[in-house]
């Protein structure tokens, strides 16, 4: 055998001990019990899960799919455009506004964070936005757009000025080009995109418990107080599972528009 | 075209205003003088920068012999591991970070240093593979066989034949790592013990509580660094390409 091989034992050992265990351990702890001290009894009881049924915690679950669903929406019309702007210019100055872009991103997740609701506090809009639904989806925008607008561009950017000149000269409307060129050309990266924004909004936690001030009961709220403050890790373990479910759906429905984009 | 130029300034204006509004107001000479009376947040600066090198460096060791060993292995089973690489990046933080949690405890770690560091490892390391697995793919091999026949062991073909080409790749790798280990919160705020504060567990703390003018210097402080690194780079990549 080749001696080169040997040097995968540390993924080898990443994917078991910091992967797969710790997952597998989740899912078994879903079926245990709460005892005592707040750990758990492994079992077979299904209690967690029926706990979750009751409509108090699915309201939590569909707020949260709501929250990210409509977040998912906004942040692609909004990135749309910007990608396509960059992608019809020259690749030098598509790069230089790119950097304009990306540079409020080098700092601190908390500091941008910290400084997006110091714009809310203010109340730009004429009234508050902090402690709200809207404020929410506004710092959510703020903090994924640039990841959205980046493999946008790198779809759009492909298409060729030609065919949407094409399309100018027989006629086509702008709305006409959108959906007859663009968007057939584009759709698998807009998919990719939406799952990349989409699935860490569901386990979001610092904008709902910041900006929303606990107002807003999503998902990360919850299990954080599952697991740090009950202390009920079987209930937590299981919305946690039904986390991991609704992310591997999202990712199998778009998992083909995710690898033909990374391909 | 016009009016998309300037749809796109108004997001530049929409993301750059708020940094903008707290460099300005972390400028302030006096919010210097109250981030160095401020020994809680100066330490968990500190905190964070140590575990971020301590980090960055496991995961670049480990990492670079991961890359090394997948072109070994058949193209499947490389996109096996590639997909299980990914994982991290695709799934929730927050599972993570609670499945750490439930994980360590069960091994019976205590919480503290050992379990941020684990849990540091674990989301760094699969960037770091990704990013070194090109750097090895691209690995010109001829030179590592030139050194051979010249009669350089195994050792002196790594240090001299191959580690000049990787360098860039496990900068950048590297870098990557202490970066993100700089940035989370996420996973921290879960394996972390009641004495572990790292940086972005202080701000948010801060936030919680009493935000004051030190946090504002201390943004200008990082934005700095980071606009030195990137300009570092930038520097040294465009040295690169011209030699």
């Amino acid at each position: 055998m080749d001696r080169r091989r040997l040097l995968i034992i540390p993924y080898l050992l990443w994917l078991l001990g910091l992967v797969a265990a710790p997952f597998a351990l989740i899912f078994s702890a879903s079926f245990g019990q709460k005892d005592e001290a707040g750990l758990i009894q492994f079992g077979f009881s299904t209690d967690a899960y029926r706990t979750l049924l009751d409509p108090l915690y699915l309201q939590v679950f569909a707020r949260t799919l709501a929250m990210a669903s409509i977040h998912t929406l906004l942040t692609l019309t909004a990135a749309y455009p910007a990608a396509f702007f960059l992608s019809r210019l020259p690749r030098k100055s598509a790069a230089l506004y790119m950097t304009f872009l990306l540079v409020p991103f080098w700092t601190n997740y908390l500091i941008r964070l910290l400084a997006f609701m110091d714009v809310l506090r203010l109340a730009p809009f004429g009234f508050e936005w902090t402690f709200t639904f809207h404020g929410i989806l506004a710092a959510l925008l703020y903090n994924y757009l640039p990841f959205a607008v980046l493999p946008l561009y790198s779809a759009l950017e492909k298409v060729p000025s030609s065919l949407i000149e094409a399309a100018q000269d027989l006629g086509a409307s702008r709305r006409r080009i959108l959906i007859s060129v663009l968007w057939p050309l584009t759709k698998n990266a807009v998919f990719a995109t939406a799952l990349l924004v989409f699935i860490p909004a569901l386990g979001e936690f610092l904008i709902p418990e910041l900006v929303g001030g606990g107002r807003s009961y999503m998902l990360g709220t919850f299990l954080q107080q599952q697991f740090l403050t009950f202390r009920n890790w079987p209930l937590g373990a299981a919305a946690i599972v039904f986390l991991l479910l609704l992310s591997l759906l999202a990712l199998l429905l778009g998992g083909k528009a995710l690898a033909e984009e990374g391909a | 075209m016009k009016i998309l130029q300037i749809y796109f300034c108004l997001l530049l204006l929409f993301l750059w205003a708020p940094l903008v509004a707290v460099l300005f107001k972390g400028s302030a000479p006096e919010a210097f003088v109250l981030l160095w009376k401020n020994s809680e947040l100066l330490l968990a600066f500190r905190n964070s920068l140590v575990l971020g090198a301590i980090t960055a460096f496991l995961s670049t060791i480990l990492g670079l012999a991961t890359a090394f060993a997948l072109p070994s292995f058949s193209p499947k089973v490389r996109a096996w591991v590639t997909g299980s690489l990914l994982l991290p990046l695709l799934l929730p933080e927050i599972a993570f970070g609670i499945a750490y949690l439930v994980w360590f405890r069960d091994l019976g770690l205590s919480l503290g240093w050992e379990t941020l560091l684990l849990a540091h490892f674990a989301f760094t390391f699969c960037f770091v593979v990704l990013v070194l697995k090109t750097s090895v793919a691209r690995l010109d091999s001829s030179l590592a066989d030139a050194a051979r026949d010249l009669g350089a062991n195994g050792l002196q073909v790594f240090r001299h034949a191959l580690l000049p080409q990787l360098l860039p790749g496990i900068l950048a790798g590297a870098a990557m790592a202490f970066s993100l280990s700089l940035d989370d919160f996420l996973i921290s705020f879960f394996v972390k013990g009641i004495d572990q504060i790292t940086l972005p567990i202080k701000i948010y703390s801060m936030m919680r509580l009493r935000i004051g003018p030190e946090i504002y210097a201390l943004s200008v402080v990082l934005f700095a660094i980071s606009l030195f690194g990137v300009l570092f780079t930038q520097l040294w990549h465009a040295k690169n390409s011209r030699t």
